[in-house]
């Protein structure tokens, strides 16, 4: 039916390129693999598209928590396909405390680190509840901090974002900030509309590709 | 309201006696009264009632078939008052507004902000509604009581919320000033040119007044449910209908001011004419209901561990960019 065609095309998402082009994570998932999801020890691939549809949006945010993401599954699993579920989280925040709640939805899609509402388990096995917690207690008052710790060998990272030392130009950030006020309270035109758009997707771009002066803004620490 | 209930249990069992006769006196509001006709003398009924010293007992009928009793709660002066504010209503309703103006003044003379809030919320779970509390009362009571409401005013030091909050509302009076003085001028314009750079503060201005919003988010989210948890519901909420009036009036002044629609002039003079007088006018006189009523009540009913709850609640919301970083440190 001509109808249905038209339903198909439009629900067909169509993201711009550079999210296509980030890194994927890949991991092993036993409990896919254990009840048949997942056949001959096949692995899942986590795309940063896939986030940006559960999340609904693509923001610094987001890109943070899955670059975050990926520098702790690179070192605690070097050479190494990480471990879906086998991994505990810890955010320094509150979940309602600024976007702390919005990382950890990233980080739990990623990992498979649930909160209270997780799986629980099937006997001894692959529980996901808990494996998320926020601690309040921050161990660096500037940065967004993470732990990672894998569950198999107790081997922890501790992962530092530091949002404000992400570099934009001063001016790209102001006209952004101003354009965004415009767009939520409807009084952008298209033109002002697509400007704020590709301002903050320079900003994602930046980040995700880019990746200019990473080691400044993100940065790792052993916490074995 | 009808102040007079009978109820007549002659002929009924001893426990269903007992189970009408005592709920409706339990639900006695102040000078409410209960005709009770009994087929004997309630003379052990009549004693406890006494006893209680709550309640006027005194006999209608006495004998030799049926005793009526008539039992009236006595009125509090709470009751006394919420009474007389009922009529009030009716009077600005229905009668001269200068007399009940001059009434009101009378009346609110010695009401503190705690018990009018309360009177308020028990008039609208009796039927009174938001809207008329809100656009005679509150109006009455802030045009009589202003000089009496700001001499009671308990003001709090940084990093208080309820001083952040004020702090805010400073700036937003300044903001509406400066709404005011546009207005004003644009009044005497004929013309976009004519207009000129006012246009650019126009702009300023609104972009202000949309940054409130995080003022009347901390508001909503964090404050008032504590205020509600203690029973303090109405006032939040009519404060709550008021934010929704101003955020529509908001968006079309911000949206106005940033060309945003194809518009010509006299349409565009005559909105932010009419949503500059509005805003003014209203936020103006809704700030001071929540400096000198509703924060008032709060800082009265709110503990310290509340408070803190509520400071942290604040700074996880954030603030606007116009709060003075001072303030909330």
């Amino acid at each position: 039916m001509a109808g249905t065609k038209i339903a198909e095309t439009n629900m067909k998402a169509s993201f711009r390129d550079f999210l296509e082009e980030v890194r994927p994570l890949r991991f092993q998932e036993p409990l896919a693999e254990t009840l048949g999801a997942l056949v001959d020890g096949g692995t899942l691939e986590y795309r940063f598209v896939d986030v940006v549809k559960m999340a609904g949006h693509a923001c610094p945010t987001v890109a943070g928590a899955y670059l975050v993401c990926e520098k702790a599954l690179e070192a605690l699993y070097p050479g190494e396909t990480p471990v879906r579920g086998e991994l505990a989280v810890t955010v320094y925040g509150e979940p309602d405390e600024g976007v702390y709640g919005v990382v950890a939805q990233v980080f739990s899609f990623i990992t498979g680190a649930a909160p209270a509402t997780g799986f629980r388990g099937l006997g001894h096995k692959f529980k996901r509840k808990d494996l998320l917690k926020f601690d309040p207690r921050k161990p660096d008052t500037e940065a967004m901090s993470f732990e990672f710790r894998r569950l198999d060998n107790s081997k922890g990272v501790l992962v530092k974002l530091y949002p404000r030392l992400i570099p934009f130009p001063p001016e790209k950030a102001g006209r952004m900030g101003r354009l965004m006020e415009q767009v939520l309270w409807e009084a952008a035109s298209a033109e002002e509309k697509r400007e704020f758009q590709e301002l903050w997707m320079e900003k994602v771009r930046d980040m995700l590709i880019g990746r200019k002066e990473i080691d400044r803004w993100l940065k790792i620490e052993r916490r074995d | 309201m009808n102040n007079t209930k009978t109820i007549d249990v002659k002929g009924l069992e001893h426990a269903e006696k007992e189970g009408l006769i005592f709920p409706s006196i339990e639900e006695l509001a102040g000078g409410q009264v209960l005709r009770l006709i009994v087929e004997f003398n309630p003379v052990p009924l009549v004693y406890m009632l006494k006893a209680r010293g709550e309640f006027d007992v005194s006999f209608e009928k006495e004998g030799p078939d049926e005793w009526i009793l008539n039992i009236k709660r006595k009125s509090t002066e709470k009751d006394e008052k919420k009474e007389q504010f009922r009529e009030l209503l009716r009077d600005l309703k229905e009668g001269d507004q200068e007399q009940a103006k001059e009434k009101a003044r009378e009346l609110l003379r010695e009401v503190d902000a705690t018990t009018l809030g309360v009177m308020e919320q028990e008039l609208i779970r009796e039927g009174v509604s938001h809207e008329e509390i809100r656009s005679s009362l509150c109006d009455i009571h802030l045009e009589v009581m202003k000089d009496s409401l700001l001499a009671q005013r308990v003001e709090v030091s940084a990093p208080h919320p309820v001083n952040t909050l004020m702090e805010e509302h400073k700036i937003i009076l300044d903001t509406l000033n400066q709404l005011g003085a546009l207005v004003e001028r644009l009044e005497d314009t004929g013309s976009f040119d004519e207009f000129g750079e006012d246009r650019e503060k126009l702009k300023d201005v609104s972009h202000h007044l949309v940054e409130a919003e995080s003022h009347h988010q901390r508001e909503e989210e964090v404050l008032f449910p504590v205020l509600e948890a203690h029973d303090i519901v109405e006032p939040p909420s009519i404060m709550k209908m008021d934010h929704v009036e101003f955020r529509k009036r908001k968006k079309e002044l911000y949206q106005l001011s940033h060309d945003s629609r194809d518009i010509e002039f006299p349409l565009f003079k005559a909105r932010v004419t009419e949503l500059g007088k509005y805003l003014t006018k209203e936020l103006g006189s809704h700030i001071f209901k929540e400096d000198n009523i509703l924060y008032q009540i709060a800082l009265q009913v709110l503990n310290e561990e509340e408070w803190a709850e509520v400071k942290k609640g604040a700074d996880k919301i954030g603030y606007c960019c116009f709060t003075p970083q001072d303030v909330v440190r």
